[in-house]
């Protein structure tokens, strides 16, 4: 086999074994990507097939509910709506030209399998979609709910959760300012880790995460990919743990991300002053995205 | 109980006894703060056979 | 007067900062960890957070910055220079002030409106309070412990160079309640709790009666205090 698992070399050998299953997709997902491709994926879309349509992605299980957000929405409500569901974060008119952007996510599998990195990203997570809302992150919350608490289990996952919930908002200056929690047997194996991040900003601040055009500039920035790698959200999110010591949760703890706080909160003060204001051209021309491209490297270089 | 940290310092070159001093002086003056740590110890890994 | 309020890599109160310096009826100029001059600023606050993410120990990368290269010759030279928590950890490893800041004995994060004991009201950050009088600031830290050799303590206690006390219980195992230092001149002052964030009616402490204000802005008179001194100089 050649060393790079090319668009052609698919084509050309059909019965290559792919691990899916490892990845968190089941036989007839895959059945459904060999038939939208007409062959089978490469590795490398294998790879990025199994996070788009892992639940942390795409919310298979979940999305009738969600869809309610649309439904339920009244017209008194969308008065105040400036952003709504299918966005990086909602974002409500508070008056006099501000707003304030709220999300809230959870973080449950990766809690579970390694509590305060899982903690500590899932707060790493919403923190950035509030950023890439165009806002500025002032606080955040949390909702909990564990499983039984004089299980032995319940005390491995408490301490860690609770830590890296307050560590990471703590390292980026966000207080924790309230949150909630419920010890329930239901919960056993399956802790609820919600995580909120309320920000604020100026209307004319709100960037929504879509681009029309050609030749739009790319950037990816941020801390470096782990050894985690980037199968954890399709590793971890679609896989169910029943909380016995065998069930396997503990041992997928190489696929948490480590959470860098230090290095999000670089991305935090670049971020405003690299995003063009709305009522400026919302397409950089080439001065400008050299402008903002030393603007990153200026900021996160340490 | 005490507890401490270990530095790997990574040279271009052979350790000489130069080389040693100056990462002597480093571990004095900024990895470790006097107030609160002491240097217990400088050495050539290599030499010492780890 | 310019009060230069300076931002490592990790700091987080250099708003808070800059907003109580303004607060104070100051100029707040903000000054980056890489600048290679104060910028023509007459003092310098020094904000807390987690300069260089604290890795090695807090405040010893931050002290060797670039900018703290001015900061220490123009405080050597008697520029009134506060430093705020991690702001304190980088002086006292820069050498502008004795001992060291170790974690905390009880070993967790402490956030709390902190009761404290003006001892000194003599130095450039403190001359808005009297001597022996009690504010309440908040206090958040988990490195905060202050630690120095018995015979250092014994020095800045007989100079009379221990500028705030902790009352109410030692929140972070600080040797001899010690919540704050200043140098020999007074001008450059150093302490774990945040006056900053006690600048603005309803934004402040509200435990303990809200301080001596009454309304959680005992903070402020830092910041007025340097004016003073500044406009004396």
């Amino acid at each position: 086999m050649s060393l790079l698992d090319t668009v052609d070399h698919a084509a050309a050998t059909p019965d290559h074994e792919l691990p899916y299953g490892e990845l968190g997709l089941k036989d007839d997902e895959f059945e459904r990507i060999c038939a939208a491709l007409g062959r089978r994926p490469t590795t490398c879309e294998l790879a990025m097939y199994s996070v788009m349509w892992s639940e942390h992605c795409s919310y298979k299980s979940s999305k009738t509910h969600l869809r309610q957000f649309g439904t339920k929405t009244t017209d008194e409500m969308r008065e105040k709506l400036l952003v709504g569901i299918g966005e990086n974060a909602g974002v409500v008119d508070v008056g006099d030209g501000w707003a304030v952007t709220f999300k809230v996510e959870s973080h449950n599998h990766p809690s579970y399998v390694e509590p305060h990195q899982g903690a500590a990203t899932g707060v790493g997570g919403i923190v950035r979609d509030i950023l890439a809302m165009g806002a500025r992150p002032v606080a955040v919350m949390d909702s909990l709910r564990f499983g039984a608490i004089d299980h032995p289990d319940t005390a491995r996952v408490v301490p860690g959760v609770v830590a890296g919930v307050g560590g990471y908002g703590n390292c980026l200056g966000l207080p924790n300012i309230g949150g909630e929690v419920v010890f329930d047997s239901v919960y056993q194996g399956n802790p609820l880790v919600n995580a909120l991040c309320v920000g604020t900003m100026r209307h004319e601040d709100i960037h929504l995460a879509n681009a029309t055009g050609e030749g739009n500039l790319v950037v990816l920035f941020g801390s470096r990919t782990g050894g985690d790698g980037i199968g954890g959200v399709s590793v971890l999110a679609s896989e169910t743990f029943d909380g016995t010591p065998g069930d396997g949760g503990p041992s997928k703890r190489p696929a948490v991300q480590v959470g860098d706080p230090v290095r999000r909160e670089a991305a935090h003060r670049v971020l405003p002053g690299a995003l063009p204001r709305r009522r400026r051209r919302r397409h950089p021309g080439p001065r400008r995205r050299r402008a903002l491209l030393r603007h990153l490297r200026a900021g996160l270089r340490r | 109980m005490r507890q401490g940290k270990r530095f790997e310092l990574v040279v271009e070159g052979p350790v000489t006894p130069a080389v040693l001093a100056q990462a002597r002086k480093a571990a004095e003056q900024l990895l470790a703060n006097p107030v609160i740590e002491d240097v217990v110890s400088v050495t050539d890994a290599d030499a010492a056979g780890a | 007067m310019k009060i230069g309020v300076v931002t490592f890599p990790g700091t987080l109160d250099d708003r808070d900062a800059a907003r109580a310096v303004v607060r104070g009826g100051g100029e707040a100029v903000a000054l980056w960890h890489a600048d290679a001059d104060l910028r023509g600023v007459d003092a310098v606050v020094l904000p807390g957070g987690f300069s260089y993410g604290d890795y090695l120990r807090a405040g010893a990368i931050a002290s060797i910055a670039p900018v703290m290269g001015p900061v220490v010759e123009a405080a050597r030279a008697g520029m009134p220079v506060l430093g705020i928590c991690n702001g304190f950890q980088v002086l006292c490893e820069a050498g502008l002030l004795p001992g060291a800041l170790v974690r905390n004995d009880v070993r967790t994060f402490v956030c709390r409106d902190q009761r404290l004991r003006v001892e000194d009201a003599s130095t450039a950050w403190t001359s808005a309070f009297e001597t022996g009088q009690e504010i309440v600031v908040p206090l958040k830290n988990g490195e905060g412990g202050y630690n120095a050799d018995e015979r250092t303590l014994d020095e800045l206690e007989g100079e009379g160079r221990v500028v705030f006390r902790y009352l109410g219980g030692n929140p972070n195992g600080s040797r001899r309640d010690i919540a704050g230092v200043r140098d020999a001149s007074g001008r450059v002052v150093g302490l774990m709790p945040h006056p900053e964030h006690a600048t603005e009616p309803g934004y402040g402490p509200t435990e303990h009666g809200g301080g001596a204000s009454g309304d959680g802005t005992d903070g402020l008179g830092f910041f007025t205090s340097v004016l003073t001194a500044l406009a004396s100089a």
